[in-house]
């Protein structure tokens, strides 16, 4: 009775600001002049009850778990991800050139070998502003956005005719990949792969990761206060590399798991801001990796949804992003919604983004 | 705490605005067929990632689309579905199919897999793509091709005609067919109206990352052409041969824009823009659309030139005073040539 009363307050504030968010983005809808009514009958339509709507929903859902443990995995160490992005696009290269260089190996092989290529590039990617942090001091907002860049240009590099190009196609892309290679297809007549499972399963991991072990235990100390982390012996250094990495892993992850299980090659722009989509996720999961499974369905089914929309009311699917960014404000302040609501006694936790001593307690009125 | 108070019952009052302009909107604007129709045929197009405001061939693509869709004999609706990222292309055109579309058209040859894909998997419904060709593709699905070899043959000519140095330029993007086509028409155009003049050619390596996407190294070969004599520019290569333009614009040297008409699509070259070579491609996409719903789809890819006004050369805008009118006729005259088949531009690519 107290456990659910606590989750319904938890949730409270991101349930409001995404009622807020869609309010927000109708009233755009309305101004361009098209029935707000209709495109959310769209959205919904296109996200549930179509045809491949479902299955669809849940195959847009899957990067963004993947993604949003990434970000949410960096949170709580206090550290701010803003390179899955980049750790996505490195993974999906590792991935591809797996996939498509080696030939005549079982799926049971072969499938397993592309996607830890795929998270040892991105924990690379992510390890080295880790280190660079841990060592210097650089800040990782800064070098994390500056590495997304770099993965851009050097994914751009490598498909547009250099080493992973295609020879044979004029499009700037990869081969295919290997049909051994493919995430086997889980539900018959539809696009919807083992990636789901494998999504699935990397929350209760992450979880047990974070609140259950002795690494976990050290990532929370230092998201909590490095200095007594260090006090009591605990390397910061060593463990916000480590956190980096795990988290640019996550997102090395979430790249291959899309380029084995949905488009089988690589184009150079592949994902459009999936990584800083990761980052409302994180948000509006406060960074709890359960709270990551219906924050991400929710981004997943509004971008799979909006396509429909657009067909229905020719509704630009940007809306979409209308509603996220409204979230992703009103989530970042909470304290907003909560005096909207005139909720007071919130329990300090459910403020956090990444310090419970961050945000404060709700302002008296 | 009144004005707390006060603030939070105004922001109620906007919420609630809000609620009331959500429930009240205004209904969507979309292409439909007149009433009289016994049966409205069913177009979806799908973009590419540039979306349909990226002014080139999205937007024209579109526009062709339209322009079938208001013409009330053909009794046809459309819709658009612009795509986010390229894993989006076969779910848009899926959602077409499972609402029944009798058609759909793919923008980019970026397409091209998953357009061939979607074409094998649903064999009763007409796909068609806009710039692409393919070796062997099924049935229900045909390409749209354009001999860029001839809008370059026409900017070439008149390139040939306006030069003052006796030197013009051209920068490219990749070095591939369509590209190549416009290039080598450029230079064939340029030496059949002025036999002396040089002309300075430069592609986009292999090893470039940025292709067709690298206005910067654009301006500098646009720059390096200039100091070689060149006075007038062609940039033939998406945001690279923007570049050019812009290179040009700087010198005060005359440039020529690609694929639509530039003075309207990229303002910020206007001032250089004496004319754009042009693939119509809102003519190949309603022509596709009046085939299909006319019960004539065409058996093999489509290939549009200047005899079905598939390309062309762009009016001259701000130039149209500069220009005399000899060469004007001489490049009308050329364009009716190659519309009646009895000039060749030689490029066989």
């Amino acid at each position: 009775m107290r456990a659910a009363l606590r989750i319904a307050q938890q949730a409270a504030v991101p349930l409001v600001a995404i009622l807020l968010g869609f309010l927000v983005a109708g009233v755009a809808v309305a101004i361009t002049g098209a029935d707000p009514s209709q495109a959310y009958l769209g959205l919904f339509q296109g996200a549930f009850t179509n045809k491949h709507a479902f299955t669809e929903s849940l195959i847009a859902s899957v990067p963004y778990v993947f993604l949003g443990l990434a970000v949410a995995t960096g949170f709580r160490a206090g550290l701010f991800n803003i390179g899955a992005d980049g750790q996505f696009y490195l993974g999906a290269l590792g991935g591809v050139f797996v996939g498509f260089s080696i030939h005549g190996l079982p799926g049971i092989v072969h499938i397993p070998l592309a996607i830890l290529a795929g998270v040892a590039c991105g924990a690379v990617y992510g390890g080295l502003p880790g280190f660079l942090k841990a060592r210097f001091g650089a800040h990782e907002v800064i070098t994390t956005i500056m590495l997304n860049y770099i993965a851009y240009s050097l994914s751009d590099y490598l498909i547009n005719r250099g080493p992973l190009g295609d020879p044979h196609s004029s499009a700037p892309k990869t081969p295919f990949i290997d049909p051994s290679a493919q995430l086997p297809i889980i539900f018959a007549d539809s696009r919807l792969h083992l990636g789901l499972l494998l999504a699935l399963l990397a929350v209760p991991l992450m979880w047990f990761l974070i609140e259950r072990t002795t690494i976990g235990f050290r990532i929370r100390a230092v998201g909590l206060s490095p200095e007594a982390a260090r006090s009591s012996g605990i390397s910061v250094a060593r463990t916000m590399v480590l956190v980096m990495a795990i988290s640019g892993g996550l997102a090395g992850l979430a790249g291959a798991d899309e380029v084995l299980g949905v488009s089988h090659f690589m184009p150079p722009s592949f994902s459009i801001g999936y990584g800083f989509d990761a980052i409302a996720v994180a948000l509006l999961a406060r960074s709890n990796p359960w709270g990551i499974l219906p924050a991400a369905f929710l981004f997943g089914a509004m971008r799979n949804g909006a396509g429909f929309m657009q067909l229905q009311t020719q509704v630009s699917a940007d809306m979409i992003s209308i509603v996220q960014a409204t979230v992703i404000m009103f989530v970042a302040a909470p304290v907003i919604v909560r005096w909207l609501l005139r909720l007071r006694e919130v329990p300090a936790e459910s403020l956090q983004i990444t310090q419970p001593e961050g945000v404060g307690a709700a302002p008296k009125t | 705490m009144v004005s707390m108070r006060a603030f939070r019952a105004w922001m109620v009052g906007v919420m609630a605005v809000a609620l009331i302009a959500t429930a009240c909107g205004g209904s969507s604007g979309s292409s439909t067929a007149g009433s009289s129709c016994s049966k409205t045929y069913k177009i979806g197009l799908v973009t590419d990632v540039g979306k349909l405001t990226d002014k080139s061939f999205n937007a024209a693509s579109w526009q062709g689309v339209q322009q079938a869709a208001s013409d009330k004999s053909l009794c046809v609706s459309a819709k658009y579905i612009e795509s986010n990222q390229p894993t989006d292309y076969r779910k848009n055109m899926e959602t077409f199919v499972d609402q029944s579309y009798d058609m759909i058209v793919a923008v980019g040859f970026l397409m091209a897999d998953d357009t061939l894909a979607e074409a094998k998997a649903h064999p009763n419904v007409k796909f068609t793509i806009v710039d692409n060709a393919y070796d062997a593709a099924p049935s229900n699905l045909v390409g749209l091709v354009f001999k860029e070899d001839q809008a370059g043959y026409l900017i070439g000519a008149l390139a040939g005609l306006l030069t003052k140095t006796n030197t013009v330029g051209q920068v490219l993007g990749l070095k591939i067919p369509p590209v190549q086509r416009y290039a080598d028409g450029y230079l064939a155009g340029v030496k059949s109206t002025n036999p002396n003049a040089k002309v300075l050619t430069v592609y986009q390596g292999p090893g470039d990352g940025a292709a067709f996407n690298n206005p910067a190294w654009g301006q500098a070969r646009a720059n390096d052409e200039i100091n070689q004599g060149a006075d007038i520019v062609f940039g033939g290569g998406g945001n690279t041969g923007n570049g050019a333009l812009i290179g040009a614009l700087q010198k005060g040297k005359t440039c020529i824009g690609v694929d639509v008409d530039q003075y309207l699509s990229y303002p910020d070259a206007a001032k250089c823009l004496v004319t754009s070579a042009e693939k119509h491609l809102s003519v190949a996409v309603k022509t596709i659309i009046t085939d299909a719903v006319q019960k004539k789809w065409p058996a093999a890819t489509l290939t549009f030139d200047a005899k079905n006004n598939g390309v062309g050369i762009a009016p001259y805008h701000d130039y149209d005073s500069k220009v005399p009118a000899d060469v004007k006729s001489k490049i009308s005259e050329i364009e009716k040539k190659l519309a009646d088949g009895s000039l060749q531009t030689g490029v066989t690519i």
